[in-house]
């Protein structure tokens, strides 16, 4: 294996770090704004090195622009979604606990 | 014209319409549909007769032929089915036309809306389409997406009644997507063992595997369900009893001749070779109790379209009986008779009970004293349908039982015979009934009137079903012309 | 098959097993629902492994996203009419129990089937690579389903044309989402609703090469509608335009069918040299028309703002 091969790999192994870390976050902390923060870190963070580990052994250029166009992308949806959910926690935290877990 | 273009404008007409119908919207589709089903009717009739002529013939869709491509495949008993759907449907149609004129009527002068009524037009075209893309396939996985075509569309349609309505139309909904699920792992199972969806080549490869046998019960079982056959027919009477009366006619007169026919292909054709003498017996046997059940059913309902529907469920049990007999000569005409008289005669009972309720405003049998003396065309239909499906002479249910009856006598089969002979009764008790009320003294004076064309259809419907006591012979004429089996 | 993706195949099958199990279980529906779509999704990675990527990119496209948006709300819908979504834990009873062994004899049965079938089987497939050169296109999925096939493709289109005609004559009321969308919401969509129609451009046009094809463009184009009506909630109601971009898609296949007949040809005989273009043709107008009946289905009622009913 040649160094990029190398590189590739470390980066790769430290998303799925970030990716572990934020599924274990994901189940053991307290709350939704808390679980919130790990997910979001994990897709943002992990997801970023994956991508970057992955470009270094794009067979083209027209496969490296795909991949890094994967990035931005999700990270706005996710960033997206983590305001979404976060809000409509807030407005039901606000409603007291009477109101239905799920709307919207 | 050949063979060939007739068989493209059966095809076609009706789905061109559909779309054309659903683009056009309200003001349009009752005009668009009406066109459709002459053009329509016109083409399945000239396909029969040029098939009658020429010969059974096949076609490849898309020029690649099987097993690659999709083969249709045009005979005598596909042409008769297509000839009889395009009969009726046209009748259905120009019903349809004064059906929902009376009811927009209605509806203005109540200052009500009538909604979505005109999407009636889109979607009973769509299901027309449906039915003639299923006889005309020579395909098993094509007829797959031609019993979803006619399924979904007959669900829409059922639902277009509202109400109490859209329950049995989720029943169906979900039954028809079970017997859809089985018919489908049988069918992959199939092409899993033989490397082919055509009828034709499969019936050349069969052989009595184990996975044949799986994928012959699971298709017969989802047929089964389709057809509505006892004791898989509960969905049925709800269903076409709820429904708008042209819907009803539709569903009851051609929808579940659908799943009968496909059973006619697979049992007496491609799975022939398993020998499959305990399954023809078997789908005789829930055919006779069909006939039993539906008829003490229907002689105990209060509502005239539900009599109506489980008189469906009786007659169905009929054309199951073709299956034990279908070794005796003659069998085959019979039960195609028969299918054919009671497609025109009950869209016929079922326009006169959606006329019965344009007049009285409800179809409680009890409470329709004189409705001959008020409506005498429409009595006049009852009756004659009446006439046919009972099986009595000259019609075409007499027909059709004859050859039946014969088959079954000279066979030495006479518990068939006393079932086929039970099973006029029931329908003699429970017709007649009904009629028996026609010739009492009304008892309300009734100024609304069913509008002309509704009465006439059903009337002349009813009259088709007794003129066909003389096509015995051309029929008979016809499927050995025509090569079916 | 080696080892470590054996492995992998194991862990993906009794996922799926596990989670077809627990969504079926659960009495909570919200739960039930978000478990479905994970079902999907890790099906569409299941077809993956099956080397049937067209197939999980409808999966993932149409079964966890589309499906589950509509579930989604079917569940909103039912939340607005009060408390319905505790649905009945399954229980176990006697019926329950000759129904669950028929399925799993039926599911051995099967299984068994599978596994009798003769090693190599191939099916068609080598009738389907000889027939290539001439169906216009090089992904042989797409030739299936257009070219070879087509025929049952047009009547599959009838089907989702159907549907639309059944959300219009159940009538459904509109249901805005219950909350204002935020700034948020929008900003999204005005980020992504370009390269979603970029996406789905190119979905189409992959299909004749590569995996890809009609459904799952209209599914990405479908997904950006239904997120511009969450944003900003409109009205797709039963009006003369919305119906002719309805039904474009089985008329221009219809109509191509017809007129290669009159001309001579077979019904859907797409000629060799115009057979490319025919198909890309046809499969734009279905695109467009399929990604409408999505964004009805989801939003679902045929009236317009005022409650009249426009049609």
């Amino acid at each position: 294996m040649g160094p990029s091969e190398w590189l590739s790999m470390v980066m790769v192994s430290v998303g799925v770090f970030f990716f572990i870390a934020g599924s274990v976050g994901l189940i053991r902390l307290p709350d939704v704004l808390t679980r919130l923060h790990a997910l979001t870190k994990a897709d943002n963070v992990g997801l970023g090195f994956i991508v970057l580990g992955l470009s270094l052994q794009a067979g083209s250029l027209l496969e490296l622009m795909k991949l890094l166009l994967l990035w931005p992308l999700a990270l706005l949806a996710s960033s997206c979604a983590c305001y979404l959910v976060a809000e409509a926690t807030l407005l039901q935290s606000r409603r007291g606990p009477g109101a239905r877990r799920h709307v919207r | 014209m050949t063979q060939e273009s007739w068989m493209e404008g059966t095809l076609a007409a009706p789905l061109l319409g559909a779309v054309l119908a659903l683009i056009a919207g309200r003001s349009a589709a009752s005009a668009i549909g009406i066109l459709t089903a002459l053009v329509g009717s016109a083409a399945s009739i000239g396909l029969a007769f040029a098939v009658s002529r020429g010969g059974s013939f096949r076609y490849a869709v898309g020029g690649w032929g099987a097993p690659l491509g999709i083969d249709l495949r045009v005979d005598a008993l596909a042409a008769v089915m297509l000839a009889m759907t395009g009969v009726v449907g046209l009748c259905i149609s120009v019903y349809a036309v004064g059906y929902f004129r009376g009811k927009e009527a209605e509806a203005a002068s109540s200052r009500t809306n009538t909604g979505p009524a005109w999407l009636f037009w889109p979607m009973w075209l769509m299901l027309w389409g449906g039915m003639n893309a299923l006889y005309l396939s020579g395909d098993l996985f094509n007829i797959y997406v031609a019993l979803e075509v006619v399924g979904i569309s007959g669900i829409g349609l059922i639902a277009l009644a509202g109400g109490s309505a859209i329950a049995a139309a989720l029943r169906y909904l979900l039954l028809g997507l079970a017997g859809s699920l089985l018919y489908i792992v049988g069918v992959e199972l199939l092409y899993a063992g033989y490397a082919t969806l055509d009828l034709e080549q499969l019936r050349q490869r069969i052989d009595a595997q184990p996975s044949t046998w799986l994928a012959a019960a699971l298709m017969t079982a989802g047929l089964l369900a389709k057809s509505a056959l006892f004791p898989l027919h509960f969905w049925l009477p709800p269903a076409h009893g709820h429904a708008l009366a042209p819907v009803s006619a539709a569903l009851s007169a051609l929808v579940v001749k659908t799943g009968f026919y496909l059973l006619v292909r697979l049992w007496l054709d491609v799975f022939a070779a398993l020998g499959t003498e305990h399954v023809t017996t078997f789908l005789g046997a829930l055919g006779a109790a069909a006939v039993l059940w539906g008829g003490v059913q229907a002689l105990q309902q209060e509502r005239l379209k539900m009599m109506v529907a489980y008189s469906t469920v009786a007659q169905i049990g009929y054309l199951f009986m073709l299956f034990p007999l279908a070794s005796m000569s003659g069998s085959l005409t019979g039960a195609l008779l028969l299918a054919v008289s009671h497609a025109m005669s009950k869209a016929a009972l079922f326009m006169c009970a959606g006329s019965v309720l344009a007049v009285y405003g409800h179809d409680r049998i009890q409470s329709l004293q004189g409705f001959g003396a008020l409506m005498p065309m429409t009595a006049a239909a009852f009756a004659l349908s009446s006439i046919s499906l009972i099986g009595l002479p000259p019609s075409g249910g007499f027909a059709g039982k004859w050859m039946l009856l014969s088959a079954a006598l000279a066979g030495g089969a006479w518990w068939w015979a006393a079932i086929i002979v039970l099973g006029g009764l029931l329908t003699a008790a429970y017709l007649l009934r009904v009629l028996a009320f026609a010739f009492l003294e009304p008892v309300v004076a009734s100024s609304t009137r069913a509008p002309r064309a509704m009465e006439l259809t059903s009337l002349i419907l009813a009259g088709m079903a007794i003129a066909m006591n003389f096509a015995l012979l051309p029929l008979h004429d016809l499927l050995h012309a025509g090569g079916a089996r | 098959m080696s080892g470590d993706t054996l492995v992998l195949d194991l862990v993906l099958a009794g996922l799926l097993v596990f989670l077809a199990w627990r969504l079926l279980t659960l009495s909570d529906l919200f739960k039930a629902t978000v478990l479905f779509i994970v079902f999907g999704v890790l099906l569409s990675l299941a077809w993956v492994r099956l080397n049937a990527p067209d197939v999980a990119l409808a999966e993932a496209a149409i079964g966890a996203g589309v499906t589950g948006a509509l579930v989604l709300d079917a569940l909103r819908r039912l939340d607005a009419r009060g408390p319905a979504d505790e649905a009945q834990p399954l229980r176990l009873n006697l019926p329950r129990l000759v129904g669950a062994l028929l399925v799993m004899g039926l599911g051995a049965f099967l299984l068994w089937s599978v596994l009798s079938l003769p090693p190599g089987w191939r099916g068609l497939s080598s009738e389907t690579a000889a027939a290539m050169p001439r169906s216009g296109v090089v992904n042989p999925v797409t030739a299936s389903l257009l070219n070879f096939r087509g025929y049952d493709t047009l009547l599959e289109i009838a089907v989702l044309m159907l549907a639309v005609l059944g959300v219009w004559t159940l009538n459904a009321e509109p249901m805005p989402p219950a909350e204002p969308a935020g700034p948020i919401l929008d900003v999204l969509v005005k980020a992504l609703l370009p390269p979603m129609v970029v996406v789905a451009g190119y979905l189409l046009w992959a299909g004749g090469h590569a995996p890809g094809g009609a459904f799952q463009g209209a599914a990405v184009l479908a997904a950006g509608g239904i997120l511009l009506h969450l944003a900003r909630p409109f009205n797709v109601a039963n009006r003369g335009v919305v119906r002719l971009v309805i039904g474009f898609g089985f008329a221009v296949f219809l109509l191509v069918g017809l007129t290669l007949a009159t001309l001579g040809g077979r019904f859907l005989e797409l000629p060799e040299r115009h057979a490319g273009i025919l198909i890309l043709m046809i499969e734009t107008a279905a695109m467009i028309s399929i990604a409408l009946t999505f964004v009805v289905l989801f939003v679902g009622n045929a009236r317009d703002n005022a409650g009249r009913d426009t049609s």
